[in-house]
């Protein structure tokens, strides 16, 4: 082979990479590097760099304890939300698998809260959740301050979350079972595995490339996730719902504190890299591609 | 495809060094400098003495941009003014302002903006919060009002505006900001409530209030039903009741002649002074210190009195209509004696200079228009307090606090009180982790969590420490 | 026969009423926004608001200039998803179908970029792009959005499903990699790629805080800002607020049902096309 087709076939995968590596590096990776960086330094209020202090920042943020607290409640969250919501867009897509004459209404209708806006759905739920005002509790006929108290308040906000979640899990999955052959399942049905059995080992093991792809995104975006409780309780009732990213979004950008907002910042990413590569344990045991 | 181990890590450390590299390249050496300095155009004013206010006459056609974060009802009354002024005095002089809601973001986007090396994303004007003066001054774009209001050509002076107003926005004896949506904290009740009680006219004290509060709370069952007093408790009201002691609350007076390094509320007993009090309110157990939608709950009858900002008189008459009389009377006392009175709040107009003196002058010639007396008297409607003291001599002035007395009390509760009552220059932002943590201490006191010198200890603990880690980040 | 039919009714009724309960907060937005403010104060439990009453609709519509934004945000919206499902393909189809050293590192940096709160970035994404001149255009609106991890994932899943004997058979028609990608990937993962699209339009439309850092005139906002500029807390806006997030709800959810038909066939199982 000519050389210049040599070259060209070692460097022809990284073409298709360049443009999508090109956005990231400058908007993802390269403000992210310089968090990093400056996250080494005194930052004053303006962002900008003053005083080398190595790990100053890591020792003042891993010694708050609103942030440790902050940690533990995001774990929290990812162990909840992320299952309940994959087992119930999982039972949703079992339920409409079946194609019938109004399969595409009451699909479109467990698609739906897709295409909610997170903030939209955070006031709605808060008049909802109103003491005095809101329908749950003038249904119940009780005066609850759910977002207030510290027992029910990131409950509610994991619920919320697990109903936000909803309408992607639901989607995904409906497709990666209706990609389950009938053959497939028929002949399974003939050697005799039916209901929990039929699920466990023949219809999850075929859709498992979609419910590592559920996890591991699941994951991710439970460990950054921060709009709830920034909009709903600004981390109160003490704590109890404060995340890493609410932590860190009101550090950095409300207090103007960048110092512990970038150390948090890192202490996170590193907390979630960690988990999603435990995630991917998961790809090598239980998923199958065909 | 087999890398071996070593390859792999080795690949890993690449990866990372050149990403590093990368970040190291644009990384900005640290400096205590605002790097803009290097780059950005000489402002054209300089000295206050040097600086003439734009004669009208001299002014180009140009176009002014107004950032604000008004919205609702409020938005639509600041369009109507700037309507107004473009219509008029704007078209005579071919100056057109432009408004841009920025909402919450509007100091992050201001900072932001000042930083690039062109000015051309930052605003001529941009309503500016109290809080944000001290490190908005320090911008090198910013022109001060200080060097317009006292040049011969300018067609307001200071001796025109109220004396709490100029003070409110004057950091270091230059005043940064003209004062625009100005504001006070008020008590407001429903007074037939009152009247059924058998109270006769609003509580004038603390004191007072604690009793109020009891006859005023109902139970059926041992549930509330309607509480004596609402408060969404926050640093708002904790400033408020320390002011009106006549406590500068930090040093250099309340960080107006220097930045602030501390409280003094420890030091001078108003602290103290005003938990105790407010302890008689909360033993009463007819206090719910948490907004949840206050002006809904006072409108339906959930509550009987609230304590909050003159600026929601207007969505309260909305939601209240006929259904009772609402009234509004001026902050209750700490102590019988205290004269200060309620402190300042809101936002002010700074100008930047965007190296043009031609726009400088109609920014400033529009801000002359705003803060007129005609102005000051259509936007007091809005809600807001006029910051002009001829407004009070005009007939619709007059007749407006003749219908709507519970503004007259906002006005008038500022105008009795000492100038010297003001939010102190303390840099806690809304929302952020001081403000959050105030909150949570007077909610633990107001459950009955904590004692008076026990929450005294951690307010003055947690703004200390934040105070000094403020100045320790940005000196 | 009718022992079936009948069957299958009611197996429906019961998938249209789950989809009623999963919607319900949905719901309670529409039936508020058709409360007068006084009668949303009302403290006894009630839901059917007492008549149409379309003040809500109308405050919405006249104190934002709604539907200028809406355009705005179909413009960003549509033309960064475009551009994402073409960059997120090119990417998925290099982790899915060749073999190269430090591959499974560089997709480890793409999915870390999953991982990195946006948050964080806006001081400094904010700068470049006020470098590169794009303050208050479009252009500058879409640049954040222009990729997604999250994307490249789901179509790496949906392209490794794919049987090797697919592309070996067409190499051995002679073709190239390119033209593979082209005439043959494409056109048979349409599926996937509209889910992408959705996704990722639904996901642009929904943004808040980008369009509203990077623009300075009203004229370029996104429909989001609109929901803000009537949450003025010191009046009360619920109705109002429901009202505005009912018609921002209407266009993202009529490009997803749309696009919905084409989902039907699998997502991500494989396509063992001989």
């Amino acid at each position: 082979m000519p050389v210049t087709q040599k070259v060209f076939k070692k460097i022809e995968p990284f073409l298709y990479l360049i443009p999508s590596a090109l956005i990231l590096i400058m908007f993802t990776y390269y403000p992210f590097g310089k968090s990093f960086l400056q996250s080494f330094f005194i930052v004053d209020n303006f962002g900008k760099a003053k005083e080398f202090v190595a790990l100053e920042n890591y020792a003042a943020v891993l010694g708050n304890s609103r942030f440790i607290r902050a940690i533990g409640n995001t774990l929290l969250y990812v162990i909840v939300t992320v299952p309940i919501s994959i087992s119930v867009g999982l039972l949703l897509a079992l339920l409409a698998q079946k194609r019938t004459r109004t399969s595409t209404i009451y699909e479109a209708m467990y698609a739906l809260p897709m295409a909610m806006s997170m903030s939209v759905v955070a006031m709605i739920y808060q008049l909802a959740l109103n003491p005095n005002l809101g329908v749950i509790n003038k249904f119940f006929q009780t005066t609850n301050n759910w977002l207030r108290e510290e027992k029910t308040a990131f409950l509610w906000l994991m619920i919320i979350q697990v109903w936000l979640n909803i309408g992607f899990d639901f989607l995904f999955t409906l497709s990666a079972l209706r990609g389950v052959s009938d053959e497939v399942l028929e002949s399974a049905e003939l050697d005799g595995a039916i209901g929990f059995k039929k699920l466990t080992k023949i219809i999850l093991p075929l859709v498992s490339p979609t419910i590592l792809f559920l996890l591991v995104s699941s994951i991710a975006k439970a460990m950054i996730a921060g709009g709830l409780t920034m909009i709903l309780t600004q981390g109160g009732p003490n704590g109890s719902t404060e995340t890493i990213v609410s932590f860190l979004y009101n550090q950095a950008v409300v207090s103007g504190k960048y110092n512990t907002g970038y150390a948090a910042t890192i202490v996170g990413f590193i907390l979630s890299f960690m988990l999603v590569l435990l995630s991917f344990i998961y790809e090598k045991k239980g998923v199958y591609y065909d | 495809m087999c890398i071996s181990k070593c390859q792999k890590s080795f690949l890993v450390w690449i990866l990372c060094g050149s990403l590093i590299l990368l970040s190291a390249c644009s990384a900005k050496p640290p400096s205590s400098q605002p790097e803009s300095q290097a780059s950005v155009p000489q402002p054209a004013s300089t000295s206050p003495e040097e600086q003439p206010a734009g004669d009208h006459v001299e002014i180009e056609p140009c176009e002014v941009v107004y950032w604000h974060a008004m919205s609702g009802s409020r938005g639509e009354a600041l369009e109507q003014y700037v309507q107004r002024y473009n219509d008029t005095v704007g078209k005579e002089l071919g100056i057109t302002v432009t408004t841009v809601f920025q909402g919450n973001e509007i100091a992050s986007k201001v900072r932001m903006a000042s930083q690039e090396s062109k000015l051309d994303n930052m605003p001529d004007i941009s309503q500016t919060v109290g809080m944000d003066i001290p490190s908005i001054s320090k911008l090198p774009m910013v022109a001060p009002a200080e060097n317009f209001i006292n040049s011969a050509n300018s067609k307001i002076k200071k001796d025109d505006i109220y004396e709490h107003f100029l003070r409110a926005f004057t950091y270091e004896d230059v005043l940064v900001g003209m004062p625009m949506n100005c504001s006070s904290l008020l008590l407001h009740y429903n007074a037939d409530l009152l009247r059924e009680a058998g109270l006769d006219g609003p509580p004038e004290t603390l004191a007072e209030l604690a009793e109020y509060t009891e006859k005023l709370t109902v139970r059926e069952n041992g549930k509330i039903v309607r509480y004596g007093l609402t408060v969404g408790f926050e640093r708002y009201q904790l400033v408020n009741f320390c002011t009106s002691q006549g406590s500068f609350f930090g040093d250099n007076e309340g960080g107006r002649s220097g930045p602030m390094t501390k409280v003094v509320i420890d030091e001078d007993g108003t602290l103290v002074k005003f938990l105790t009090e407010w302890q008689k309110i909360v033993d009463t157990g007819g206090l719910k210190m948490v907004d949840d939608n206050i002006n809904e709950e006072f409108a339906v009858g959930i509550t009987a009195m609230t304590l909050m900002s003159s600026s929601r008189i207007g969505a309260v008459k909305g939601l209240v209509g006929d259904s009772f009389d609402y009234q509004t009377a001026p902050l209750p006392k700490v102590d019988p004696g205290d004269t200060f009175g309620a402190s300042t709040g809101g936002s002010c107009l700074v100008m930047y200079d965007k190296g043009d003196a031609n726009r400088l002058a109609a920014a400033w010639n529009f801000i002359e228009y705003a803060t007129s007396a005609e102005t000051q008297m259509t936007w007091a409607q809005a809600g807001y307090i006029p910051v002009n003291k001829a407004a009070q001599g005009l007939p619709g002035m007059i007749a407006y606090y003749e219908e709507n007395p519970q503004d007259r009390v906002a006005f008038e509760q500022i105008r009795n009180g000492n100038p010297l009552s003001q939010e102190p220059f303390d840099n806690v932002n809304w929302g952020g982790e001081t403000f959050n943590a105030l909150i949570d201490i007077m909610q633990r006191f107001g459950d009955g969590k904590m004692t008076v010198g026990q929450a005294a200890d951690e307010i003055v603990s947690e703004y200390n420490q934040y105070l000094i880690e403020y100045q320790r980040v940005n000196s | 026969m009718n022992r079936k039919k009948y069957r299958s009714v009611l197996y429906q009724a019961f998938c249209l009423f789950v989809g009623i309960v999963v919607l319900l907060p949905i719901a309670y937005a529409v039936l508020i926004s058709f409360m007068e403010p006084p009668e949303i104060l009302r403290r006894e439990f009630h839901l059917i608001p007492d008549g149409l009453y379309l003040g809500n609709y109308i405050k919405a519509i006249t104190k934002t200039t709604l539907f200028r934004f809406m355009y705005n945000s179909l413009v960003v919206a549509g033309v960064s998803s475009l551009v994402r499902v073409i960059t997120c393909s090119m990417a998925a189809f290099s982790f899915a179908f060749f073999q190269y050293r430090g591959k499974n590192l560089i997709f480890m940096l793409y999915l870390g970029s999953m991982m990195i709160p946006p948050e964080i970035l806006i001081l400094q994404n904010y700068a470049t792009t006020a470098k590169l001149g794009l303050i208050n255009t479009y252009p500058g609106m879409m640049v954040v959005f222009l990729v997604s991890a999250t994307h490249v994932f789901i179509l790496r899943q949906n392209f490794l499903s794919y049987s090797r004997s697919l592309r070996e058979a067409s190499a051995i028609d002679g073709c190239t990699n390119f033209m593979f990608f082209c005439r043959v990937l494409i056109p048979s993962s349409t599926s996937a790629l509209i889910t992408v699209f959705i996704a990722s339009f639904v996901g642009t439309w929904n943004s808040y805080v980008w369009p509203l850092i990077v623009t300075n005139r009203d004229n370029m906002r996104t429909v989001q800002v609109a929901i803000t500029m009537l949450n003025f807390p010191d009046e009360s806006p619920h109705g109002a607020i429901m009202a505005a997030a009912v018609l921002i709800l209407i266009p993202s959810a009529l490009v997803f049902l749309i696009f919905q038909k084409k989902i039907k066939s699998g997502i991500m199982a494989g396509s063992v096309k001989g």
